[in-house]
């Protein structure tokens, strides 16, 4: 009965919040997209129509889908992908040794395309490895690119970026800022820019800060929606003129999986989920473009049936608002439930806000400020792991496991 | 400032460390090195912090642990060794033959292994181990090959690649340009994995495949819904041989035996591509004999 009061208590919650602002967030409509009939216009392209979008400052103009090569196993895959309509393609050297750069240079060469395409690469030195002088930075940095530039069988890429960026240290390493400006300066990089996969507010905050960078390549997808520091951090970087370009954007990999039971595993088959949480990404016109790591014609099609309409069907938006695939792709919703099935009354929505800011999206600060917050007798020391946790999400998250880990970082 | 990235240092480093306590330690002592004295474990939900995006490509080759340790010498020089573990022998081929260059200084050590300086990266069985050095200044070579020697005997010693890669005929293939496709063999969502080699037959680049299925059912699931997408099914499905025009691919040339499906893309010969689907039929017929399956 209990249960069917909240139930009924959500249901009425979510009837009065999805039709106003909880819906601007729930389909990434801004204040400005619900506002403005220009914008709308903008995103009911006609269907025949590949829209396209500037990338910045850099004026390159290119569709909203691309290709993310980084999976891709089959040369006609790439072949492909151009001949529908893609002419972005993202490799890095890190990727296959070298092999993924190989296959863009050798179909762009055999579809003699060159001129037709913008080609985006990365230069990566493994983290652990980044405790290393400038200089050496500078000179392990140029000589990737240039091995880059050689498989790619190209004089220039179009975006260089520096790859995997976490922090604010090596984002301004000075070593890696003149091996990428030199690169530019010699024509072998139209732009500069960095990749990021955590961390992400802070340092394109620092590179709005800095302007060194063209463009930067980040994380961005239905997972990140309730992160209004990170989405402000976005719009702020496209209004400086940093082209954005969103990577992991249909919330498929397998961190973003592993908790989830096989129920709710049947959300990430089938096209609805590509297409539906793409389309979330792209109606934020801040972002230029997205690069789906598609691996079969099948998934291409569906990635790139996007970039011809962002409008979203009806059954699309039916399952964007269906809790149980909110849930599945991975965040807590802070719905308090958990709170009475634990014995020892731990504040178990701001234990998993706090797993959430430390281990999704590396900031610790925020992280640091959530544990802090949480009072005396109810924080993570009062967790007592009994054996198996009693504490019950119903929405699936795992929270012993995301408490054990907490504590395995709180130790 | 200090203090903040003390603590993202040490809150990154906590997903390495977890399972440090369990790891097994085949990292063998090396004269004149010292060697960290722990190792870094990754397990399939952190190995992206590792190697970031490209992770996905391991964990869709079904990636269970990377062990990673470093070595260093007086004269800082640096040796990262990466073992890869993966489910299967196929899988840790997958993944290395989709790195491994088809020209080179090819090592026999465990299953196979190449020296690429500052690298070499070997296989055995379901374990990818890759080496990297850094900033050795003599005798690299030898150091490296010593080295990846006395792991792979920690780790069991010699063994053979696939025993599958056999029944490609051997006139006219690119050595080492064999590959293990772990899913959406082709670029089809439906086909599941499948081996290929790269071939030159008569100017011509061309490729063999084999796709080993569960059984023949899986295989007819498969081939149905290949001719489904080229619209040309044959109203009785049965094994055999068969022609299909792919959209993607063009023209392939298929036979169908047991849980096997054998292919020729882009070989316009029709004589020629007689003989080779005919010899690489022998072949797995061979093998299916000799295991008796």
């Amino acid at each position: 009965m209990a249960n069917n009061t909240n139930d009924f208590s959500r249901r009425k919650f979510l009837a009065t919040t999805v039709s106003g602002l909880s819906a601007m967030a729930l389909f990434g409509l801004s204040n400005q997209t619900l506002s403005s009939p220009d914008q709308e216009r903008k995103n009911q392209v006609s269907e025949k129509k590949i829209i396209y979008r500037t990338l910045g400052k850099t004026g390159i103009s290119m569709p909203i889908v691309n290709m993310g090569v980084m999976n891709a196993l089959d040369p006609a895959l790439v072949k492909r992908s151009y001949e529908i309509g893609v002419r972005h393609f993202d490799t890095a050297a890190w990727y296959m040794r070298g092999k993924n750069e190989e296959m863009v240079g050798n179909v762009i060469k055999e579809l003699k395309a060159r001129d037709k395409v913008i080609i985006g690469t990365k230069i990566y030195i493994p983290h652990e490895q980044r405790n290393i002088s400038a200089a050496e930075a500078k000179e392990r940095y140029l000589k990737i690119a240039h091995e880059s530039l050689k498989r790619l069988q190209t004089d220039y890429v179009d975006i260089l970026y520096s790859h995997s960026i976490n922090n604010i240290e090596w984002l301004n390493n000075p070593g890696i800022v003149e091996a990428l400006q030199k690169l530019k300066k010699e024509g072998k990089a139209r732009f500069i820019g960095f990749s990021t996969h955590s961390n992400m507010t802070a340092c394109i905050n620092e590179a709005i800060r800095t302007c060194v960078c063209d463009v930067i390549l980040t994380v961005f997808n239905y997972a990140l929606g309730e992160y209004p520091d990170y989405i402000n951090a976005l719009k702020n970087a496209a209004a400086k003129g940093i082209g954005l370009i969103a990577m992991k954007t249909q919330c498929s990999q397998y961190w973003y999986r592993q908790e989830l039971p096989e129920t709710m595993q049947k959300f990430y088959q089938g096209k609805i989920l590509h297409t539906a949480v793409l389309k979330w990404v792209l109606r934020h016109d801040f972002i230029t473009t997205a690069v789906p790591g598609y691996t079969n014609f099948q998934q291409m099609e569906e990635d790139f049936s996007v970039a011809y309409n962002l409008e979203y069907t009806e059954q699309e938006k039916k399952f964007l608002q269906d809790r149980n695939v909110k849930m599945s792709l991975g965040y807590c919703h802070q719905c308090q439930r958990c709170v009475p099935t634990c014995p020892k009354g731990v504040d178990i929505p701001t234990l998993m806000r706090t797993h959430m800011y430390a281990t999704c999206y590396g900031n610790f600060y925020q992280a640091q400020d959530a544990i802090e917050s949480i009072p005396d007798k109810k924080g993570l020391n009062q967790c007592t792991t009994c054996g198996s946790c009693q504490a019950k999400c119903s929405n699936q998250i795992n929270i012993s496991k995301r408490i054990d880990e907490l504590k395995l970082i709180y130790a | 400032m200090k203090l903040h990235f003390y603590f993202l240092f040490n809150v990154m480093l906590f997903f390495t460390q977890v399972f440090l306590s369990t790891a097994q330690d085949v990292l063998p002592e090396m004269d004149g090195w010292k060697k960290s004295e722990q190792v870094q474990i990754y397990k399939p939900a952190t190995l992206y912090e590792y190697i970031n995006g490209a992770a996905e490509l391991y964990l869709s080759y079904n990636f269970q642990e990377l062990q990673v340790g470093e070595y260093q010498n007086e004269k800082n020089a640096s040796i990262i060794v990466e073992v890869y573990r993966h489910q299967t022998t196929n899988d840790a081929f997958g993944i290395y033959s989709q790195e491994r260059p088809t020209e080179g200084q090819f090592l026999n050590i465990g299953a196979q292994g190449y020296l690429d300086p500052p690298i070499l990266n070997f296989l055995r069985k379901n374990i990818y181990v890759k080496i990297s050095s850094y900033d050795i200044a003599e005798n690299a070579e030898a150091i490296l090959k010593s080295y990846a020697e006395k792991l792979a005997a920690n780790l069991g010693g010699k063994s053979s690649l696939p025993i599958i890669l056999q029944c490609f005929p051997e006139p006219g293939k690119i050595q080492n340009s064999e590959k293990f496709i772990t899913r959406s063999f082709l670029g089809h969502g439906f086909l599941h994995s499948g081996f290929i080699a790269d071939y030159v037959v008569d100017k011509e680049k061309i490729q063999l495949f084999i796709i080993e299925a569960a059984d023949s059912s899986d295989c007819r699931e498969m081939l149905s819904q290949y001719f489904q997408l080229c619209r040309n099914a044959p109203s009785d499905l049965k094994e055999g041989r068969f022609n299909i025009s792919d959209p993607y691919h063009g023209e392939i040339s298929l036979v169908w035996k047991g849980k096997y499906i054998l292919g020729i893309l882009n070989l316009k010969n029709k004589r020629l591509s007689t003989l080779y689907i005919e010899e690489i039929t022998r072949l797995i017929t061979k093998q299916i004999n000799t295991k008796g399956s």
